[in-house]
């Protein structure tokens, strides 16, 4: 039960979850939750249209089934918010962090702070480990120190765990809070929200700038209409920051079409280029892994890594390619058993991710959920199965660019094994040769 | 639902699922939990069930406590002939819920896979709330046990009629139970049950 008015500042929270006695308070406003048309209803949390014979109570109500995850509403519901005001105390040292921006990161932050400034939306078009999260810090002071209301979202929720700490030690006297589905820290009311782009959803006009992760995951990830969320979340007078390391033609076209301003960065933050993908032709991996055989090569660089003590992942395309490869493993590597296997509906992920983290294990064997923001320093990567259509030309990309983001090991290496060579692996190489030569370009000065 | 989705969900085997609540075995005996129940309860209950629990668990997270009412269509063809292929010619009654559940839950879930087959509401479920336990006298206290009534234009209608209770999970076998020893001090001759899940 909310039975705080400032915790329904800029939210938007059904009727039933909120105090009855707060109810009666004049500055709550109220919109109808779900709102029933002819033959069809919407969701004003989520936009969703449903057929009106596909969410149907007994006693002519209706419900949303598209965001019932986040707790059932229907049109017997209102959903409450109270304006938000901005009610913020600036702390007078803002940014703690004490290290420096290249300076390209440097040229990129300043190009967001204009457009912020000119109340326009702005694209950030990074490689991985060009140093994004960095790159955002002064446009974060800036805004900070203007009492604006602030959330970085992100699709994933590794993503954003990882962001937090990041952010807390950057900004060490601001008060900031993290919400997913999964975080037991309750909500509360703070200048920075770092939140998955569902908890979206339950915001209305708070935010003056919203920052959006991992664009190019979008329009639509995980039921969440990313389009609809931002026009909710954010104040009719707000901007949007997007990030990306692979936006579409589209999505950059798009932003300059809506008068948006385009940043763009094609080198690492340690200043050197994207490992290329190197790709061994092994036929039949499929069917030799049913009879409970891996790649010869792909052993035979397992045993070096764990001898040299390198760390890596193995991405597959299935989670149940896990369970065999690991018994192959265990019976082709001898010794301790230095890796886990991991997958995204893994009830133990977090803690498997942090055992990678913490060096408890050498490597990793996963689905695509480590693909994206989820950054181990010094590893190397390898994909079992890359021609699987599992993984698209950005999920590629994104997979090679885990390599070399550590300063003191800038490079590293990246082995797809494949049956064979598909459009997205060409392609995938193809941009990565691109950004590179572009990278090339801007550190000669051209 | 496709033939693949379909095939995740495979029911219990009735020839050798336990006679007492209808879960799954391997022999078509007793299981322990029963034999409990048949030294400490008379008459006996006996109980079929549709799913073993396990497989039906995430599909009930969804519809029954997420409350995804149009998941009732899922499964109404399939738990409908499984009642009407163990329940010929008896007086089919759902268990219900409370007010209270009812006034956020917005459907009762058993109901919800009947829809279009003949049953009645015979039982009504009190809502459990009121006076504290330490307020109430023994026998108040006694009768707290007991959640269900017979709705008033069932009390003199149930002599002699063979019921089948319907419920969704049985779980400890407690509700159903106390259901049955109801009916029949109403008169019925004869109850049983059918739940969705065991
Ligand atoms: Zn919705
Ligand atoms: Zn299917
Ligand atoms: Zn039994």
């Amino acid at each position: 039960m909310i039975k705080n008015r400032t915790d329904l500042m800029g939210r938007f929270i059904p009727d039933v979850l909120v105090d009855p006695l707060l109810l009666n308070d004049p500055l709550l406003e109220f919109t109808s939750a779900v709102v029933v048309n002819k033959t069809s209803i919407h969701c004003n949390r989520c936009g969703f249209n449903c057929e009106k014979t596909k969410c149907k109570l007994p006693n002519e109500i209706f419900y949303c089934p598209n965001c019932i995850e986040m707790g059932r509403i229907d049109t017997s519901m209102k959903l409450v918010t109270v304006p938000e005001t901005n009610d913020f105390m600036i702390p007078s040292e803002i940014l703690t962090w004490k290290g420096n921006l290249t300076s390209f990161q440097r040229d990129c932050a300043s190009k967001i702070i204009t457009s912020v400034q000119h109340q326009r939306n702005h694209l950030l078009w990074a490689v991985t480990g060009a140093g994004k999260t960095e790159m955002l810090f002064p446009v974060l002071k800036w805004a900070i120190k203007h009492q604006k209301r602030i959330a970085i979202a992100s699709p994933r929720v590794d993503v954003c765990s990882e962001l937090y700490p990041r952010l807390q030690a950057a900004f060490s006297n601001l008060d900031m809070v993290l919400l997913h589905g999964k975080s037991k820290e309750q909500y509360r009311y703070c200048q920075l929200t770092i939140c998955t782009t569902h908890q979206l959803m339950r915001f209305f006009h708070a935010f003056d700038l919203l920052i959006i992760d991992e664009v190019d995951a979008f329009p639509f990830v995980a039921n969440v209409n990313l389009k609809f969320a931002v026009t909710h979340a954010r104040k009719r007078d707000g901007q949007t920051i997007m990030l990306s390391a692979t936006p579409g033609i589209k999505l950059r076209e798009k932003v300059i079409k809506e008068h948006g301003d385009v940043s763009y960065l094609p080198l690492r933050f340690h200043g050197h280029l994207l490992p290329q993908i190197k790709v061994h032709l092994s036929r039949n991996w499929r069917m030799k892994l049913t009879k409970k055989k891996l790649p010869k090569i792909l052993i035979k660089m397992c045993q070096h890594n764990i001898a040299i003590g390198r760390r890596f992942s193995l991405f597959v395309p299935q989670i149940k390619d896990l369970a065999v490869i690991d018994q192959i493993l265990q019976k082709e590597l001898s010794g301790k058993k230095v890796w886990d296997c991991v997958y995204s509906a893994d009830s133990e992920r977090m803690a498997k991710v942090q055992a990678m983290r913490d060096h408890d294990v050498l490597f990793l064997i996963t689905t695509t959920i480590l693909e994206r923001g989820v950054t181990f320093p010094d590893i190397d990567v390898m994909v079992l199965g890359a021609d699987d259509p599992v993984f698209s030309t950005s999920s590629l990309v994104q997979i090679a660019g885990r390599v070399g983001r550590k300063k003191t090991r800038p490079t590293g290496n990246v082995d797809f094994f494949v049956g064979s060579y598909s459009g997205r692996i060409r392609r995938a190489q193809s941009e990565i040769t691109i950004m590179n030569r572009k990278g090339m370009q801007l550190k000669d000065g051209k | 639902m496709c033939e693949k989705c379909r095939q995740l969900f495979s029911p219990i085997d009735q020839t050798t699922a336990c006679p007492g609540c209808g879960r799954k075995q391997k022999q078509p005996r007793l299981c322990e939990d029963c034999q409990i129940w048949q030294t400490r309860h008379e008459p006996q209950l006996s109980n079929r069930a549709l799913f073993p629990y396990a497989t039906v668990q995430e599909y009930m997270g969804r519809y029954k406590f997420q409350g995804d009412y149009e998941l009732r269509k899922l499964f109404q063809k399939q738990f409908q002939s499984f009642i009407l292929a163990h329940a010929t010619g008896v007086l089919i009654v759902p268990i219900p819920i409370s007010e209270k559940t009812l006034a956020v839950r917005k459907f009762n879930q058993v109901e919800g896979w009947l829809e279009g087959l003949s049953y009645q509401k015979v039982l009504e479920a009190e809502s459990r709330d009121g006076l504290p336990q330490s307020r109430k006298n023994k026998r108040e206290r006694m009768q707290l046990k007991q959640p269900f009534s017979v709705r008033n234009d069932w009390k003199q209608r149930l002599k002699n009629r063979s019921i089948c209770l319907i419920d969704d999970v049985y779980t400890t076998g407690t509700t159903l139970h106390l259901a049955s020893d109801l009916l029949y001090s109403f008169g019925a001759k004869n109850v049983s049950s059918i739940t969705f899940a065991r």
